[in-house]
């Protein structure tokens, strides 16, 4: 959508927004409903657990399914459907599972279960698109109706960050019906279970009052498809919606305006940062990498786009990672420095420079970085391409990599191992940056379960990422959700949707 | 009848193929949607290993062969995002792009049709033109905007209808609006030429002459030899309609095609794009046919055979 546009729908709404204070329409003193209506921007790609992982997907499914692990709202991992569990050696763990959990379907969940769900995910022909997160897993067997082995490729210490998204189905019912009748009519272990899926509209879960874990509060829930932003803040402001997804800081401020609704906001995992292209052209000399992360002022574009909602951040972790840590500086905005280091280089530093992005990000932000880097005097072209060629070329040899380009990365981990092996190690087909060091580094810190020595190899690399700048860390994005004011719920970094973590307040 | 039938039944199969061909190596060329459905930080080994199982390492004529054969047992395929048949989609949005065409066909003629009239028969007169600006006005509104204020007006300040979705029958009026108000204007501005049109010609100071009414004069003749235009007209503006709709079902979160191409296009999930574009292709052709056919039941002067 193009400035103009948004404006225009700004205008729009701020309009409508007015009438709507003055009508002083109240729903106070009307008795609160007792289904939940959630505006998400699409519908569910799949309720199959182990298909599609998209935010709109995993809202609806995490509630019909149970997990091994789960995070308190605070990102504490802690038993769910695993009472407990212990480390046999560096590379297997033995889970004791609850056995006083029943399906939807009346069937108890057991061990069996858990190593189908797990061999399900991982099968190659399955195919499933979060196989990535899961490749480390080798093999997992059922010792006991309450006990599972799971192996791994090694030691791996992002197991159970990884875990906490992986959802127990039930053998029985998915090899009956099958895969296709599964994904459309799910049957689970969490506090929901499926009801409806009216097509393109909405999924409608009710609560499963078997349920052996904290019952959820309200009988029934509905995810509604709303892909427009302005639409949903309408269905909040009309009471339709209790809940609403995804909308931007302009939004969020007039919500604030307004009785009887709110913004909330999460600072997520996800980070925003510019990718620089560490072999070829320009940006292969390290002054004018370190020129380039003197010219932004991160925190500039934090309370001049994003509403100030986002945290600016000096390492390419936020603190919801293991891994992050505290302390980690960079020299901030200067751009004399700037200016003086490009002088330094001379005419290289003025050639002009590739900057990728995709229509998904933000592109006042976008704007703003190439303004900020002209006023220090590079030459900066935007090449704005469609997503999938965005991320083909992110993933390209380094001579067919842009220059630079920018991205807000997320291994939905919540571990370092997620973020920074992927970006800075050499053999990883995302990253540019080829240095000895920081290779051995990642390894490290990937091949043992000794927090200390992780974090102690994480600090080195955050420092080497300060030193080099193979990429420039700019912020912590934030999430903003509308919601009733009424609405008892904290958004975590995680973005997880739990129903049985919401109430109405008394 | 029948040969023009036969030929140009023939000549829309051979549209349809190059329709389903073009957007079929439109799509392919600008990449695979395989990067959009792995995580962030995927290897390369677990982006081949996907690529491979959805079979988009394949030679791209074998694919598209592979399409073609599909295509011609009518089977379209399934939905790499969604996994399930994409008939399953299409169907399951169909009932909607249609009740939306209809209710803002229903808009688009209701009030453009008689505003055209008016224009055409009292073209002096203040109201006339002032019933054009309205209708240009109408046309003039992006859809986003009036969308939206829309929503916020009847949906939010009044509460009359709901703001969006498609739960009830009332959740169709404001969308068909929004969208009629696309198309009014073309219509009275086509049915004001054709009133203009016949209103000069010799039947019509004849029947003045003879003592015939402005009322009878219009609904006796006016109408009948001025709707060839308006059924072109029509036939074209269903077409875009269709197209309008994009925007409409996205502001009000109504359920139809153009929303499930807009997501179907962003994920790249290619056989759901190319059935929503082989379904439009299917749709202006078959309408235009059918305004071929409509004439001659309309003016009996027009002969198919010799329709070239």
């Amino acid at each position: 959508m193009n400035s103009f546009t948004k404006h225009a729908r700004s205008l729009a709404l701020a309009a409508g927004v007015s009438l709507f204070a003055l009508t002083a329409m109240s729903t106070d003193g009307m008795a609160q409903p007792e289904t939940l209506v959630i505006d998400l921007v699409n519908e569910p790609s799949s309720l199959d657990p182990h298909r599609q992982w998209n935010p709109d997907s995993y809202y609806v499914y995490r509630n019909i399914f149970d997990q091994l692990l789960t995070r308190t709202d605070e990102g504490e991992i802690v038993p769910n459907l695993a009472t407990e569990w212990t480390y046999a050696d560096d590379s297997s763990v033995i889970f004791t599972i609850r056995d006083d959990v029943a399906f939807h379907d009346g069937e108890m969940l057991t061990a069996d279960d858990v190593v189908y769900s797990i061999e399900r995910i991982t099968d190659p022909d399955f195919a499933s698109p979060q196989l990535g997160q899961y490749n480390q897993i080798t093999g997992a067997e059922a010792l006991s109706p309450t006990e599972v082995r799971v192996t791994t490729n090694g030691p791996y210490p992002a197991l159970l960050a990884q875990l906490v998204k992986l959802s127990i189905v039930p053998q029985h019912y998915v090899e009956e019906v099958g895969d296709d009748a599964f994904n459309q009519s799910p049957v689970g272990s969490g506090p929901y279970q499926f009801g409806e899926w009216d097509r393109g509209v909405q999924v409608s879960v009710e609560r499963f009052d078997g349920y052996w874990g904290e019952p959820g509060f309200f009988p029934r829930a509905e995810f509604r498809a709303v892909p427009d932003a302005a639409t949903r803040v309408a269905n909040l402001l009309a009471g339709e919606a209790n809940l609403i997804v995804t909308i931007d800081p302009d939004l969020a401020l007039q919500l604030d305006a307004n009785d009887g609704v709110e913004p909330r906001f999460a600072l997520t995992e996800r980070v925003g940062y510019l990718k620089l292209n560490t072999q070829v052209g320009p940006t292969a000399d390290p002054r004018v990498r370190e020129a380039i992360a003197a010219a932004i002022d991160a925190q500039l574009i934090i309370d001049g786009l994003l509403g100030g909602f986002d945290a600016p951040t000096s390492q390419m972790l936020s603190p919801a990672h293991f891994g992050w840590v505290d302390g980690i500086e960079r020299d901030g905005y200067d751009i004399d420095r700037a200016r003086a280091l490009i002088a330094e280089v001379g005419d290289p530093a003025l050639e002009p420079m590739s900057f990728a992005t995709a229509p998904v990000f933000d592109q006042r932000i976008v704007q703003a970085l190439q303004q900020m880097l002209t006023e220090a005097g590079f030459n900066v072209e935007i090449e704005m391409t469609d997503m999938a060629a965005y991320l083909a070329r992110a993933q390209s040899e380094a001579d067919q990599q842009a220059d630079m380009s920018f991205g807000r990365w997320s291994c939905a981990c919540q571990d370092a191992d997620g973020v920074l092996f992927p970006l800075l190690h050499s053999s990883s087909n995302w990253s540019t940056w080829s240095d000895d060091e920081m290779d051995a580094l990642l390894e490290t810190a990937r091949g043992t379960l000794d927090e200390d020595e992780r974090m102690a190899a994480y600090e080195q690399v955050h420092n080497l990422v300060v030193e080099q700048v193979p990429l420039v860390p700019l912020y912590q994005a934030a999430i903003l959700y509308g919601v009733d004011s009424d609405l008892v719920w904290q958004p975590t970094p995680n973005e997880s949707m739990f129903l049985n973590r919401m109430s109405w307040a008394d | 009848m029948q040969a023009f039938l036969i030929k140009r039944l023939i000549q829309a199969v051979i549209a349809l193929l190059g329709v389903a061909t073009l957007i079929f190596f439109i799509q392919h060329l600008s990449g695979d949607p395989t990067l959009l459905l792995v995580p962030e930080g995927a290897t390369q080994e677990d982006i081949d290993a996907l690529r491979e199982a959805l079979g988009f390492n394949r030679p791209l004529i074998v694919q598209y062969l592979s399409y073609m054969g599909d295509l011609l047992t009518f089977d379209f395929g399934r939905s790499i995002v969604q996994n399930v048949p994409v008939m399953t989609i299409i169907g399951a949005r169909v009932p909607y792009t249609l009740a939306l065409a209809g209710g803002a066909l229903i808009v688009a003629l209701g009030i453009g049709l008689p505003l055209g009239a008016i224009m055409g028969l009292k073209r002096e007169r203040w109201y006339a033109r002032a019933a054009m600006g309205v209708a240009l006005a109408g046309q003039s509104l992006p859809t986003f905007w009036s969308g939206i204020l829309l929503i916020l007006v009847f949906g939010v300040t009044l509460g009359w209808l709901p703001p969006s979705g498609a739960r009830s029958a009332l959740s169709l009026i404001m969308p068909s609006i929004a969208l009629g108000l696309l198309t009014m204007a073309t219509f009275a501005r086509v049915a004001r030429t054709a009133v203009l049109d016949e209103i000069g010609k010799d039947y019509v100071r004849t029947a003045r002459a003879k003592g015939v009414g402005t009322r009878r004069l219009f609904f006796r003749h006016l109408i009948r030899n001025g709707s060839i235009p308006v059924i072109t007209v029509a036939a074209l503006e269903i077409s875009n309609l269709l197209a309008g709709a994009v925007i409409v079902e996205t502001v009000f979160a109504w359920p139809g095609l153009g929303q499930a191409a807009i997501q179907a296009i962003a994920a790249r999930d290619f056989l759901v794009v190319q059935a929503i574009v082989l379904l439009g292709a299917f749709v202006a052709i078959g309408l235009n046919l059918l305004a071929d056919l409509l004439y001659s039941v309309v003016d009996p002067r027009i002969r198919l055979e010799r329709a070239r």
